[in-house]
């Protein structure tokens, strides 16, 4: 059989808290180093350890890094799930397994290896309890070996990992030696191989959650208040790890920047919003859940304009759902948070490069607008790893927004804090400690006129209420912009946000061999710009791509543009894997079908 | 206590008048509106510069008072309990500002407890106040999680809107 080079996806199943992860992360980077685009998702039970767990590797020369819908290698070290582990694999796929895990018949196309990896790691280390922590090593040796991974590659990836743990770095380095050299003696190399190739010079792998992470300590965050939950806690964590480490006065060591772990998320937004209000740059990270605890407060926020940045990282709901599991489900209640009319400006990174951006670019926004920004990142994106780019250094100062300081009110007569005095339909404000007459007012929920007095009066109230419809207008302007691609002849448009972009790049180059062209729009963010308009009137009709049940994004485009709802097919996926390539060119033709014969 | 001058200014050159805030909307003889005056004069006489306070509160007729003084100060009338959390957030933010927080017994002890206690736990600084009338004023009456068990509403306060009888319902009541 001809080999099939640098493009096929490997399955490993093992046990949560097994210490899979270093294996995974030798493996992904040692391809990566040999110059092979790579990508690795994490599949996790909502439990510490015990229960199965699963890591696909990506292999892809073309670049490609959604989820394959079917692997072509599969390591089986888990015997709980061995068997429909095997069975879900397809005609010509190598099984390296477990000696003894339990099988299904498996038929006479596959290859299989049976690899005696209890037996190969016990001369290795004869601490039992250690043992299952390392013997997951001894089958990165084997895969290595068996794909055409370099040794050499994988060494350098395993010291770079455990380099500062030097007796751990010598036992797993045995173990993938003696897996190496078990695969050598007696196994085939497979018919899927890593080629070297020069595609990856420069590419660094990070996790969205770190990119996001990374992005809000160069944005300038000062404060962090949040509650744990999966999948956002890696986003709290990681940008509590950075400022640490490089967010403390050089004189003094002192902290320039605080974090509290509040004790829920009511209190999180809560203490966003006193921050902000006082003029930190505040920020909360969470997932479903404590969206919802977060409804009230940024309702409030909307309403009497006080900025904040929550990172919704996105899991499966409704309720506690699957928490280990990602979505694009809380567009529409992000969107709307709150009872009573409001609308929320949503950026929705596509990227860990996105992800680095939109740290940034959040609080630009928040502060700009006096509003609540929602960045609904999801669990693809955030917790597992990617490649990309390097990030470059900002290279924009800070949007601080309208904030007038004493010296701005000493030119004035009055001041207003809700007057629109730009016909932008955003006013200025003052910050608490500001040292003149004019600068305090008063914050509350309640009806309010232009200088913040309380008031029922119908038309206050109305006037008000449009003032903010407008300032959501101008917001338009200023949100990043959509990603168009506009293919000359081509009838179809699919537009798709977040982690279905992926997917749809890959789907794209099918459906194009299968002679389908198509356009693209890339969404980053709610309110729509006038660009999202013209792609769907200059397509013929425009598939919607998300990961949710009820056409959410759809919903949206269908409230903005009624006038063009009738274009809009929507392509659903929600099973809380993350989206494949497959599934979407699978319903685009499903569909054309249709089309082509009503015609 | 810096004394107060003779011609009406206190130590930093304001007077009385420079302490007020927007006119009160509570009911005629609202026991809030004598706190509301104290904090006036307290303020007044200790000097406090007003832009230098953060007033801070939740919801309930205690909650709005601070609409009703330090009209020079930054004001912050949150959600219902929840004005511990912002409490917590503009410390934070800005440590030279102080912080008087106006909240009612409602706020604090029902629906708010929870805040208060982390508040608390957390050992922010902050002068908290709560205008403690047992029942839940705004909404016409209610008991509070501070109204003894078993205590039945005596008549109408003073032209107030709360009062009727009813009894707390603690769990004893509802069992
Ligand atoms: C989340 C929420 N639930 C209920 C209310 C209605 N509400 C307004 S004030 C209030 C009670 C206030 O009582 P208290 O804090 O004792 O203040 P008082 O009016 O007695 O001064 C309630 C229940 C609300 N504003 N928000
Ligand atoms: S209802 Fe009660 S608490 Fe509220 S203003 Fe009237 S007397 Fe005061």
């Amino acid at each position: 059989m001809a080999a099939t080079n640098n493009d096929f996806s490997t399955h490993v199943a093992t046990v949560n808290g097994s210490g899979s992860q270093t294996a995974n992360t030798t493996l992904i980077r040692a391809i990566l180093q040999m110059g092979v685009p790579v990508s690795g998702k994490n599949l996790f039970p909502s439990n510490i350890a015990g229960l199965p767990t699963w890591f696909t590797i990506r292999v892809s020369e073309r670049g490609y890094v959604a989820r394959k819908r079917r692997n072509d290698v599969l390591v089986a070290m888990n015997p709980e799930t061995s068997v429909e582990d095997i069975s879900a694999m397809g005609p010509g796929s190598i099984l390296i397994l477990n000696e003894g895990v339990p099988t299904p018949r498996i038929p006479e196309d596959r290859t299989v290896y049976k690899i005696p990896f209890n037996k190969l790691v016990e001369p290795i280390v004869p601490d039992a309890k250690l043992r299952k922590l390392v013997i997951n090593l001894v089958y990165v040796g084997v895969a290595a070996h068996v794909l055409g991974v370099d040794l050499e590659e994988v060494d350098r990836s395993l010291s770079a990992q455990l380099g500062r743990k030097p007796k751990a770095l010598d036992m797993n380095r045995a173990a993938v030696k003696a897996g190496a050299e078990y695969a050598a003696q007696h196994l085939q190399p497979a018919p899927f191989r890593v080629e070297r190739r020069g595609k990856t010079s420069g590419k660094i792998l990070i996790e969205g959650n770190q990119a996001a992470a990374l992005g809000a300590m160069f944005g300038g965050v000062t404060f962090l208040s949040w509650y744990p939950i999966t999948p956002s806690s890696s986003l709290a964590e990681s940008l509590q790890a950075y400022l640490e480490r490089y967010r403390r006065d050089p004189k003094t060591g002192e902290a320039t920047f605080a974090v509290i772990q509040a004790e829920d998320e009511i209190a999180a937004i809560g203490m966003v919003l006193g921050a902000s209000w006082t003029g930190a740059r505040a920020m909360t990270t969470t997932s479903g859940p404590g969206l919802s605890l977060m409804t009230e407060f940024t309702g409030f926020a909307y309403y009497a304009e006080v900025p904040a940045v929550i990172w919704d990282i996105q899991r499966v709901g409704p309720s506690t759902g699957l928490p280990t599991r990602t979505s694009q489900a809380d567009i529409l209640s992000a969107a709307f948070l709150s009872h009573g009319d409001t609308k929320h400006i949503l950026l929705l990174p596509a990227t860990v490069e996105d992800c680095y951006a939109f740290g940034m670019k959040a609080f630009d926004l928040a502060e700009r607008f006096q509003t609540p920004i929602f960045v609904l990142s999801d669990l693809d994106i955030g917790m597992n790893v990617w490649m990309s780019e390097p990030f470059h250094y900002p290279e924009k100062p800070w949007d601080r927004g309208k904030v007038l300081a004493a010296e701005d009110l000493a030119k004035v007569a009055t001041f207003e804090r809700y007057r629109d005095k730009d016909g932008d339909g955003i006013p200025y404000r003052t910050l608490p400690g500001t040292d003149h007459p004019l600068a305090g007012y008063f914050t509350r929920g309640s009806g309010h006129d232009e200088k913040a007095a309380y008031t029922e009066s119908a038309e206050t109230y109305a006037r008000v209420m449009d003032r903010l419809a407008k300032k959501y207008e101008t917001a338009r302007s200023f949100v990043p912009p959509p990603v168009v691609d506009r293919v000359p002849g081509a009838e179809v448009g699919i537009l798709g946000f977040g982690s279905s972009h992926w997917a749809i790049v890959e789907a794209r180059d099918l459906l194009t061999v299968e002679g389908l062209k198509t356009s693209y729009l890339l969404l980053k963010a709610v309110p729509f710009t006038n660009d999202v308009r013209s792609f769907i009137e200059a397509c013929d009709r425009v598939y919607v791509v998300e990961q949710n049940r009820d056409a959410q994004m759809a919903s949206l485009l269908t409230m903005e543009y009624p006038d063009l709802a009738t274009k809009l097919r929507p392509v659903l996926h929600y099973d809380g894997l993350p989206i494949d390539a497959e599934s979407v060119v699978e319903r685009i033709k499903e569909r054309e079908r249709v089309e082509v014969l009503t015609r | 206590m810096t004394p107060v001058e003779t011609n009406g200014k206190n130590r930093i050159g304001l007077t009385v008048a420079d302490y007020r805030g927007a006119k009160s909307t509570l009911c005629p003889g609202c026991g809030h509106d004598a706190i509301t005056g104290s904090i006036i004069q307290a303020a007044f006489e200790a000097g406090l510069e007003p832009h230098r306070v953060a007033k801070l509160s939740g919801i309930g007729c205690s909650s709005k008072t601070p609409a009703y003084f330090l009209s020079r100060s930054h004001g912050f009338n949150a959600v219902h309990g929840r004005m511990p959390s912002i409490a917590t957030g503009v410390f934070v933010a800005n440590r030279a500002l102080t912080l008087l927080g106006v909240s009612g017994d409602g706020d604090t002890a029902s629906i708010g407890l929870g805040q208060f206690l982390h508040l608390v736990r957390r050992n922010v600084p902050l002068l908290y106040i709560v205008e403690n009338n047992g029942v839940y004023g705004l909404t016409k009456g209610q008991f509070s999680a501070t109204a003894d068990v078993g205590t039945k509403a005596k008549g109408r306060p003073v032209a107030s809107r709360h009062g009727r009888r009813r009894r707390d319902q603690s769990l004893r009541h509802v069992q």
